[in-house]
């Protein structure tokens, strides 16, 4: 289902220096390969800051990670 | 300078509803996170670069001057390196403007553009980097995978300005392909054997003011914040922030980042000594000797025989002396030149047989009007040594900026004479002066209420109750009284409360000086682009007149007056209806009935003494004399009223009727001489400077120092320099120091806004004589002074054929009883002025009993005790009998 794509699944994070992620799920992350930030709809009542990052694990698998900068907590997004 | 990261890449405000920041706050943030240089590059156009320089000199550090170029619909960053440079970026963003007024297909103007080739063109001085994340002329390309055509425009940059001055610019706004697109970037530098550059595109000072900067986006692209994703930044990194932070960003590219302070360490350009502007005249030799022989020739006619005479040889030699030392012989020549290029074109305007060629083309206003130079070449109509006004505010050997003339003129006059004076000395050399609209509480309101998707009935009302002229508390209070406390806890009003105040004060958009004009020997687009006005014919330079003047070019206003229209056209009309010629330079200044119409504050119509707190001063002050009358146009203003200067004015004059022997009050002796004509207070901002000599030992330089940064919007700072120095100082000389802080706070509550006495005096000067006419020529008076207020709307809208201005002319002031036109068709033809009077408001001032006070104008009675009346005693022949 399409509508389901985007949408944000709680994940365990866990970080190294800088908040970076280091593992995620029971995977090490081998490379950092992007990272980004998104600060939107702060005129609504549900103001978005994410921190993104795309990363590479050693699996072999790209997986794009945010930590909720608002609400807190780690969260993947399959199809960003 | 050494190694560390400096800011290559800022936009302001100045980059039209794209930065949100103005020129000193980004000056502030990078002295604050300890730059040693910083660049302005704002869009297409160096609007804010004469500020931004002039706070980067104050704070030490280096400005760099650049641009954000569109070339051929992309962006590059350049930055001026030597004064070559700087002639060449002026020349390009000149062109970039040339066709900005002409629409595009879709109706919308174009925006600025140069080609390829004219940047090849105009290339030496300038260092040239590659342009932004977004729209760069290489990142676009390298983004969409094309790096054969990036490439290829790199090596065109590359050919024209060769390895030392082209950088490939990496930027990181933490977007997404940021790590793809600069490794792209980095390939392309490579290959091109240039350095990368690393550059933050600042579009604020502080994280804070990125929400506005998303709101800017939204109102620039008339779309709410919420459909404008895409063209947003997406985060607030964009701000101002540390070297250390912005080392961080560029760890990947840690050369790039180092290489900002060499490129930095290279430009040698100072916007604020390398100008190179000189005005026309300075070059001549001879100028001190021609202005000279034209003065003396003068002197002979104005003083012949008067006891003034010497006084007046006197005063003549001394200002020549000091235009001498100052080389400003040559200023004052070109000014005359202007006067009789105006005496040319009022032939022309008014033609040979008008009862208007007696009178001069214009007249002086502001302090100019206290030179006795200028009296004599015909700038000024005020006999400053009769006036008793002292040179000193206009012209002093310690200025370090060119003095003001400002001249008005009628304004059919002045329509012609500003493309006059364009031919004369021709467009590459006359601009007219740029001013910014900028952000008041209403404007604000409407646009970013927009953005923010708000209602737009509801945004209208709280633009409605929004005092213009408000201070913050009263914009917060007056909001949420009007949409309710708790929607305006909601986030969308809570946000448009807080981003208003941040956006007060910002410039929006480019608009024109009322009639400010700029004259170069050297083409003026090699010192500041020019860029077209909305007025066909006439171009604008980028700066604003504190820039024009900090610049140090020669502005020169020509100013339309609408009471000089109005009187003009109340002689012309005296004439023809009464074949009287008034010549108003030779009316008696002594008239006993206008003064006794002034003291009753049967002032309706007149100038500058007809506002409801100056017929409520003038039945209090009760003016005898130009003197007194002087006084009263500057009382009242914002100077004085927020100085306190008003209510103990009023009273001390009261007192001084009531018992001639009355003392006046001093804060300090050594106050008296320069406050003894107003009564103590301090009235005129001439005494700004007399104060602050007679009391803290100013020079007549600082002086003059203080009395800019009192005048000036971005002064805060400035003043608060200047007190000290003015207490420190008093209190050196033996003033006690809580005289000199309370002397201090009258000079402080100045600053709002006052009058030259000089400026005051030509004012003064035109409130007596319109005041004359109305009270002995009241028709024509009252329906010339009504023409000039609504004249454009009723005669050229409602009556393309002209009609109308015969139904305001006087012979139809009133409806003619006897006979003539018919009751009905008078009243048809009356009825459409009037709906359009009513429309430019006027007759505003008779407060709901406009419509009867109207009518009774016509029937030439009072109107139950309004103000708005005719005298009595005035008759015109040949009027009918309704007066």
């Amino acid at each position: 289902m399409s509508r389901g794509l985007y949408r944000p699944r709680p994940v365990e994070v866990g970080t190294g220096q800088g908040d970076v992620p280091a593992t995620v799920g029971r995977e090490e992350v081998e490379a950092v390969r992007e990272e980004w930030l998104v600060e939107d709809r702060w005129w609504t009542s549900r103001p978005l800051r994410r921190r993104y990052f795309e990363l590479t694990t050693t699996s072999g698998a790209n997986r794009v990670v945010f930590c909720d900068l608002v609400a807190g907590g780690w969260f993947t997004q399959t199809g960003a | 300078m050494g190694a560390g990261y400096v800011e290559l890449h800022a936009h302001s405000a100045y980059s039209f509803l794209d930065g949100a920041s103005a020129p000193e706050e980004l000056a502030a943030a990078a002295s604050m996170h300890g730059y040693p240089a910083v660049a302005l590059t704002d869009h297409d156009g160096l609007w804010g670069s004469m500020e931004f320089a002039h706070a980067c000199k104050g704070l030490g550090m280096k400005a760099i001057t650049g641009v954000e170029l569109t070339v051929a619909g992309r962006h590059l960053t350049l930055l001026v390196e030597n004064r070559a440079g700087y002639r060449n970026l002026c020349r390009l963003v000149t062109l970039g403007h040339e066709e900005t007024r002409r629409q595009t297909a879709d109706g919308r103007p174009q925006n600025p553009t140069v080609s390829l080739e004219q940047l090849e063109r105009h290339a030496e001085g300038l260092i040239c980097l590659s342009g932004c994340a977004r729209d760069g002329m290489l990142s676009v390309p390298a983004v969409s995978g094309d790096l054969a055509q990036a490439e290829s425009l790199g090596r065109r940059l590359l050919g024209a300005f060769g390895r030392d001055r082209l950088r490939i610019e990496l930027q990181r706004p933490f977007w997404r392909r940021d790590r793809e697109r600069n490794r792209a970037l980095a390939r392309i530098a490579q290959r091109l054997e240039v350095p990368c550059v690393a550059t933050g595109n600042v579009h604020c000072h502080h994280p804070s003011r990125a929400r506005l900067q998303d709101a800017f986006v939204a109102v620039r692209l008339h779309s709410p914040l919420d459909q404008t994703e895409p063209d947003r930044r997406g985060n607030a990194s964009s701000a101002m922030t540390s070297q250390a932070e912005m080392e961080w960003r560029f760890r990947d590219h840690p050369e790039a980042a180092a290489e900002t302070a060499r490129v930095a360490e290279r430009i040698e350009f100072d916007l604020t000594t390398d100008l190179g502007y000189r005005y026309p005249g300075a070059e001549d030799p001879g100028a001190d000797r021609k202005l000279a022989e034209l003065c003396g020739a003068r002197l002979a006619d104005r003083y012949p025989g008067r006891s003034e005479e010497t006084e007046a040889a006197a005063r003549l030699d001394e200002e020549l002396r000091v235009i001498r030392v100052l080389g400003l012989s040559g200023f004052f020549l070109l000014h005359h030149e202007l006067l009789e290029l105006a005496r040319e074109v009022a032939h022309e305007v008014r033609g040979d047989s008008s009862v208007r060629a007696l009178m001069p083309p214009g007249r002086g206003r502001g302090s100019s009007v206290s030179s006795i130079v200028c009296y004599l070449t015909g700038l000024s109509h005020i006999d400053p040594i009769r006036n008793k006004l002292l040179l000193g505010r206009f012209l002093n050997e310690e200025i370090t900026a060119l003095p003001d003339i400002d001249l008005d003129f009628p304004r059919d006059l002045r329509e012609k004479l500003i493309p006059r004076v364009h031919d004369r000395f021709g467009r590459e050399r006359a601009a007219l002066v740029a001013a910014f609209s900028t952000y008041r509480w209403r404007g604000a309101i409407r646009d970013l209420g927009k953005a923010l998707g708000l209602p737009a009935g509801d945004v209208e009302r709280v633009a409605r109750t929004a005092d213009v002229y408000g201070d913050l508390e009263d914009f917060m209070g007056g909001a949420a009284d009007t949409i309710g406390a708790r929607r305006a806890r909601s986030p969308r009003w809570q946000a448009l409360i807080e981003l208003c105040p941040e956006a007060y004060g910002l410039p929006r958009h480019v608009s024109q000086h009322p009639g400010g004009m700029v004259i170069a020997t050297e083409p003026l687009i090699d010192v500041c682009p020019v860029q077209p006005s909305a007025m066909e014919g006439r171009n604008l330079v980028q700066w604003d007149k504190d820039s024009c003047a900090d610049a140090g070019f020669l502005k020169i206003d020509l100013l339309g007056l609408g009471m000089l229209s109005a009187v003009e056209r109340c002689v012309e009309e005296i004439a023809r209806v009464r074949d009287q010629r008034i010549d108003l330079s030779r009316v008696p200044y002594d008239d006993t009935a206008t003064y006794e119409a002034i003291q009753m504050a049967e002032t309706t119509g007149v100038f500058q003494i007809e506002s409801r707190a100056q017929m409520q001063s003038l039945r209090r002050t009760r003016p005898e004399n130009l003197d007194d009358l002087t006084v009263q146009v500057a009382l009242v203003r914002p100077g004085p009223i927020q100085g306190g200067a008003v209510h103990p004015y009023i009273e001390r004059r009261k007192r001084l009727r009531e018992d001639p022997g009355f003392e006046i009050p001093y804060l300090h002796p050594a106050l008296e001489p320069a406050l003894k004509d107003t009564l103590g207070v301090i009235v005129f901002q001439d005494q700004v400077l007399e104060v602050s000599t007679a009391l803290a030992g100013f020079s007549a330089g600082d002086a003059e120092g203080l009395r800019r940064a009192m005048s000036r919007k971005r002064s805060d700072a400035a003043m608060a320099v200047y007190q000290q120095r003015f207490v420190e100082g008093a209190v050196g000389r033996g003033v006690d120091r809580d005289i000199a802080e309370r002397v201090f706070e009258q000079v402080r509550g100045f600053s709002g806004f006052g009058f030259p006495k000089a400026h005051a005096a030509a004012f003064g000067l035109l409130a007596y004589q319109s005041t004359w006419l109305r009270v002995h020529y009241a028709p024509e008076f009252l329906c010339a002074a009504e023409r000039a207020a609504d004249g454009l709307l009723s005669t050229r809208f409602a009556d393309p054929r002209g009609t109308a201005a015969r139904d305001h002319g006087a012979a139809s002031a009133r409806q003619p009883r006897g006979g003539g036109v018919p009751g009905r068709a008078w009243a048809r033809r009356a009825s459409r002025p009037r709906i359009h009077r009513r429309r430019a408001g006027a007759g505003d001032r008779c407060a709901g009993r406009r419509a009867r006070a109207w009518w009774a104008l016509r029937r030439g009675r009072r109107p139950g005790g309004a103000l708005w009346c005719l005298p009595r005693h005035a008759r015109a022949p040949g009027l009918g009998r309704g007066m």
